[in-house]
């Protein structure tokens, strides 16, 4: 026998492509799956479904929410003249966990990459620029990632906006907090050094 | 800097190797196809992660295995660490004392090499592409943080020109598209220019020298940076400036071409001798001697730039070499360097001398 049956072949290929998992991590959650009690399994699959089924865009900000709109938006104490634009979704929990931003957010869902066949009419730039023309936002923050496709994304929007007269910002890059200076990789420290700030 | 220990697994016609190298002299022999080459090149890649002649990294890898790796532990100056380069089917990674790089680029141009080998002749006989990776690969040695502007680059242009391809997709939108591509490639490009000019001007020194060292003659070797776009001698901003400008003069072109036609990919290196143009006009012996010097200047220039003396790797190359630029060869690499030298027989001037001896046959080595 060289090959599985074809149900196995089958949910091989199904998870092989997953983000970070190639033809040897599917074979290897696959037969896993077929040895655990159904339950389990069971378990995972309408876990799967129910997310699915109940997670939706967030209509203001595209976050993922369960409701019309997310809990970020729906929050009243939330600076509404602070906006801060991200690439995705797993971007606003990693500003969250930070606990040092009180303003809103907006979800590019990417960043603009040609290859990929991402342009700016795959984002949510119209909608972003819908939310700025109401006049409530006073400084749009720009965090997308420090990339050459975020950094380009970065540079587009913030033509997109000058006109608007609202002050454009990009978050710093440089040195991870608590580390030592002899253990930064040489890039990010170049970085650092290059985007030094006066004290 | 010394590479003090060679360990190989599926590398080529490598199964499995640990060898050790001495500081000084290392001389490397075996009748041809025996794996000479493949032993240099896998310390090359060591250094560059790619290879000077394969293009595809799975031919790296040993008929019938998936992953291969190149480690190696080196002496810089006082300090000692490990450096391992792995090749699988899923890409490159690198280790740098055990812990894994984030990026394996990041690891790029930490060991310091520099690879003499008999294709070297297009270094000044070649198309301008040769130059280019010259250009490149110089700036690689420099370290990670250096080479992010070639790294930056050139991942701009892959963006610019996938936009190019089909640019009738966007429609009016175009312009809107392209424009954040410009500004990421004018200035990556301007980044890219100003690190070969200056690159340049410190080899046109070291090449006019060694080329008179080499051959006793005053002729006066130019080389000269000929972009594609003009730019003045300014600083970076300046030249950002010009090739932004220069981009959108091009635009027509650029679409019917479909492909990015301003920038440092475009750039040519012009080698003068006596005045006269290198490429077309010198004779093949001309021709050898110029890129001897050429990878003379690397090797300097890393030297001067970083304060790391490179392992001088010399592929076959010592027998068309004459007597006095083997010796050359030889006394560059003095105390605290390195050279490993590959060749078919032992040369007249190593017969009893010091530095130690390898013989090569079939994938294995041995120290004579």
């Amino acid at each position: 026998m060289t090959r599985y049956t074809e149900s196995v072949e089958n949910l091989i290929e199904n998870l092989c492509g997953l983000p970070g998992i190639g033809p040897k991590s599917a074979q290897r959650i696959a037969l896993h799956l077929l040895s655990v009690p159904s339950e389990e399994t069971d378990r995972l699959a309408a876990a799967i479904v129910s997310a699915k089924e109940n997670v939706r865009y967030c209509s203001v900000c595209f976050n993922i929410t369960e409701q019309d709109t997310c809990d970020i938006c729906e929050d009243t104490r939330r600076d509404r003249t602070v906006l801060c634009v991200v690439e995705e979704p797993r971007d606003v929990i990693a500003i969250e966990r930070s606990g040092s931003y009180r303003g809103i957010y907006h979800v590019l869902g990417g960043a603009i990459s040609p290859i990929d066949g991402v342009g700016p009419e795959e984002l949510r730039f119209a909608e972003l620029m819908g939310r700025l023309r109401q006049g409530q936002v006073g400084e749009l923050v720009i965090a997308t990632n420090p990339n050459a496709e975020g950094e380009a994304t970065a540079m587009y929007l913030s033509r997109m906006v000058r006109p608007l007269g609202i002050t454009v910002t990009r978050i710093a890059s440089g040195l991870p907090v608590g580390g030592d200076l002899e253990y930064a990789d040489e890039v990010t420290l170049g970085r650092a050094l290059e985007h030094r700030t006066p004290l | 800097m010394i590479l003090e220990s060679l360990e190989l697994l599926n590398y080529r016609n490598y199964p499995e190797l640990k060898i050790e190298f001495i500081e000084g002299n290392n001389l490397i022999l075996g009748r041809n196809a025996q794996g000479k080459s493949n032993l240099l090149e896998s310390i090359y890649f060591l250094s560059h992660q790619k290879s000077f002649r394969a293009s595809r990294m799975r031919d790296l890898v040993l008929e019938g295995r998936e992953n291969a790796y190149v480690k190696g532990v080196i002496i810089d100056d006082e300090r000692r660490f490990s450096l391992k380069v792995g090749i699988s089917p899923g890409g490159r990674t690198a280790q740098l004392n055990g812990q894994i790089m984030e990026t394996p680029g990041k690891a790029r141009g930490v060991f310091k090499c520099v690879m003499f080998s008999p294709d070297d002749l297009y270094l000044v006989k070649g198309d301008p592409s040769r130059r280019r990776e010259f250009m490149d690969e110089t700036v690689e040695g420099l370290g990670p943080v250096r080479a992010q502007v070639t790294a930056d680059y050139r991942r701009a242009l892959k963006q610019r020109n996938a936009l190019l391809r089909d640019w009738e997709k966007y429609g009016r939108a175009l312009e809107d598209a392209m424009d954040p591509w410009d500004d990421a490639l004018s200035r990556a490009g301007a980044a890219v220019v100003v690190e070969r000019r200056k690159m340049l001007s410190a080899m046109s020194e070291s090449v006019l020298r060694s080329y008179e060292e080499v051959t006793g003659a005053e002729k006066k070797v130019e080389l000269g940076y000929r972009g594609s776009f003009e730019a003045g001698p300014g600083r970076r901003e300046e030249i950002e400036k010009s090739m932004r400008q220069a981009l959108s003069h091009a635009s027509v072109r650029e679409r019917k071409a479909r492909t990015t036609l301003v920038g440092p990919h475009r750039d040519e290196v012009e080698i003068r001798l006596g005045g006269r143009d290198t490429r077309a006009l010198a004779s093949q012996g001309e021709q050898r001697t110029l890129s001897f010097c050429l990878r003379i200047a690397q090797k300097e220039y890393l030297e001067s730039e970083t304060g790391r003396v490179p392992v001088m790797l010399l592929d076959d190359v010592f027998s068309e070499l004459d007597s006095q630029r083997r010796k050359g060869v030889l006394r560059a690499a003095g105390p605290g360097a390195q050279s490993l030298v590959t060749a078919t027989e032992m040369p007249a001037e190593k017969q009893g001398g010091e530095g130690r001896v390898f013989v090569v046959e079939k994938g294995s080595v041995s120290v004579v």
